[in-house]
């Protein structure tokens, strides 16, 4: 085979693999763009921020604080415009609106800032539905985690305990939500109430993600690096089958990130080192000529 | 110039066939069907299986007296939980005869079964905890005074809100509304099946999260040919609960679309053009 031919056939090659690749991040996508990893224990998982010393709490009251004070500043329900906290606060105070997502980062972003342990929860009812989805945040509390909701200003009891987001879905799973109760903080400005809310909070919790650190600089983001130092969502690892469909993107998110991106890379360095052998050979033969001439 | 053009319309064809390949094998993973939205599951009665295409004869009932009878017929022949067989029916009946066992999905055939010979109009339903999750579930519904009403061949059991015997929809909306508390299961009694509502792995409120009503092949031919897979191939209802509810099922539609029909359709185009262009060339050449 000619060298041309093997530059065609490499050229052709790598645009068949990158369309793959496409195809396959077009499809994955919607369910979160993220790595998804097991964790035996939920309740040990704390996303890391290396330049903030976080102290677990021993009463809410530091977090109904804050809860209160966030709650206070947003008027009115509408779409996030950003991640960024800062561009958020500026948005905030020129009477901006927020939902569910941007309310999370305001009040974990506030939590941290006072040292107080805290992580972001992303709550699904079927993985890939955007829609019906919910993100929350939970602080650590008397040696467990807690949700305080920065929508609708509550948190959850089961006979009288406050309670995290994984009991809520255990509970769902194992038929015992029936114990479980909302406690409404008292009004704030930020006018979303859970009672009404457009459906019932408990169906929320049959998917829940304790969501990673998001502050990731762009390189990090790239593929296929994105796979180990990029965004993360951790899940309760379960004994029995139940997480069949997030095993099945966490193989297809390393087939996308991964694989494929690495046997692009490694196809592109051989059709470049090939283009740069023929690109020296015709200037030999043409010094060749001319020197002849 | 035309070997050129050859080329580049055999690498179009071929990075268009991976993608649709690539998007196909996706979708298989989340079931290979297309989910139909319809404003209420009350009304969709369709084929399901290769023995129910002749359902004229089949009726509603009128009390629940012959469907918990036939449950309970059908729960004391099977006595063991094993993997349901591949094959349909008759592998099950099979099955069955040799004193094995099968799981929910081979229960709710069994039964299904069972209701259609002695005429009475039934439907299975799918149930899903999520969409391409292994927490999955089958029963059969029963036209009980034109109304769907649940009967599970495997935990035999129906379910009943406010002293009403209710559907897999009712389930769901009331998982959906809050409702849930007001639902309960009725046990008809023990049979030889060993299932119990009570010992299942997970509690059965999230099984409700999806409730679809599968439907046959309206043309196992027609089905085969790619494109029309969209239209005759196999598909599966759900119910319509207004804008945010199934956005996931609807983008998994629009998928399905893309990489059933449009990709195909186009792939076949550039084929046709490149069988053409290739015609014509050997044809130039011999000449």
């Amino acid at each position: 085979m000619s060298r041309k031919n093997v530059i065609y056939l490499l050229l052709a090659a790598i645009m068949f693999f990158t369309t793959i690749d496409v195809a396959i991040i077009y499809f994955v996508k919607d369910f979160g763009f993220v790595r998804y990893i097991a964790v035996p224990d939920l309740a040990a998982c704390q996303p890391e921020y290396p330049q903030l010393e976080l102290i677990p709490q021993n009463n809410p009251d530091a977090a109904i604080y804050h809860l209160r004070n966030v709650m206070n500043k947003v008027r009115k329900v509408a779409h996030t415009p950003s991640r960024d906290i800062s561009s958020l606060l500026a948005y905030v105070k020129s009477g901006g609106g927020l939902d569910c997502s941007g309310m999370a980062d305001l009040y974990l972003d506030e939590l941290l800032e006072n040292h107080i342990k805290a992580r972001q929860i992303s709550l699904f009812r079927d993985l890939g539905d955007m829609y019906d989805s919910h993100a929350t945040v939970e602080v650590y509390l008397n040696g467990k985690w807690v949700i305080f909701d920065p929508t609708f200003n509550i948190s959850f009891t089961k006979n009288g305990v406050l309670i995290g987001a994984e009991d809520i879905h255990q509970a769902l799973i194992h038929g015992t939500f029936g114990d479980i109760k909302p406690v409404f903080y008292g009004e704030v400005e930020y006018p979303a109430r859970v009672d009404k809310y457009y459906m019932h909070w408990l169906s929320l919790y049959n998917n829940v993600f304790v969501a990673g650190n998001g502050d990731i600089p762009f390189i990090k983001k790239m593929p296929p690096l994105r796979y180990w130092l990029g965004p993360v969502c951790y899940y309760q690892e379960n004994p029995r089958w139940h997480n069949h469909d997030i095993d099945l993107h966490e193989g297809i998110y390393f087939v996308a990130v991964v694989l494929l991106p690495i046997f692009i890379m490694v196809l592109g360095f051989l059709l470049v080192a090939l283009l740069l052998l023929a690109w020296r050979r015709k200037a030999r033969y043409n010094i060749r000529q001319v020197a002849k001439k | 110039m035309r070997k050129k053009l050859l080329r580049v319309l055999g690498v179009i064809i071929a990075m268009l066939l991976a993608a649709d390949i690539a998007g196909i094998f996706l979708l298989e993973q989340y079931y290979f069907v297309r989910y139909i939205p319809v404003k209420s599951l009350q009304d969709v009665y369709v084929s399901q299986t290769s023995y129910d295409q002749d359902r004229s004869k089949l009726y509603p009932i009128y009390t629940a007296d012959r469907a918990v009878l036939l449950l309970e017929q059908t729960m004391n022949r099977v006595k063991k939980v094993e993997p349901t067989p591949a094959g349909g029916i008759k592998a099950i009946m099979r099955r069955v005869n040799s004193g094995g066992g099968v799981e929910c999905g081979g229960m709710a055939l069994f039964y299904h079964h069972e209701l259609y010979q002695h005429d009475i109009q039934a439907r299975i339903i799918q149930l899903m905890r999520g969409i391409g999750n292994n927490d999955t579930h089958v029963v059969v519904e029963v036209n009980l005074n034109n109304k769907w009403v649940i009967f599970d061949p495997t935990f035999n059991v129906s379910y009943e809100k406010g002293g009403v015997l209710i559907g897999a929809q009712e389930i769901h909306q009331s998982l959906l509304d809050g409702t849930f508390s007001r639902v309960k299961p009725i046990f008809y009694g023990e049979v030889a099946y060993p299932s119990r509502l009570e010992h299942n792995y997970m509690h059965w409120l999230s099984y409700y999260n999806n409730v679809f009503v599968t439907a046959a092949p309206k043309s196992v031919w027609l089905s085969r040919i790619f494109q029309l897979k969209y239209w005759y191939g196999a598909h599966t209802y759900y119910p319509e609960e207004g804008v945010d509810h199934d956005s996931h099922l609807q983008r998994h539609n629009k998928n399905y679309f893309i990489f059933v029909v449009i990709l195909p359709l186009i792939i076949t185009g550039l084929a046709l053009i490149f069988a053409t262009k290739m015609i014509f060339e050997y044809r130039h050449k011999k000449k």
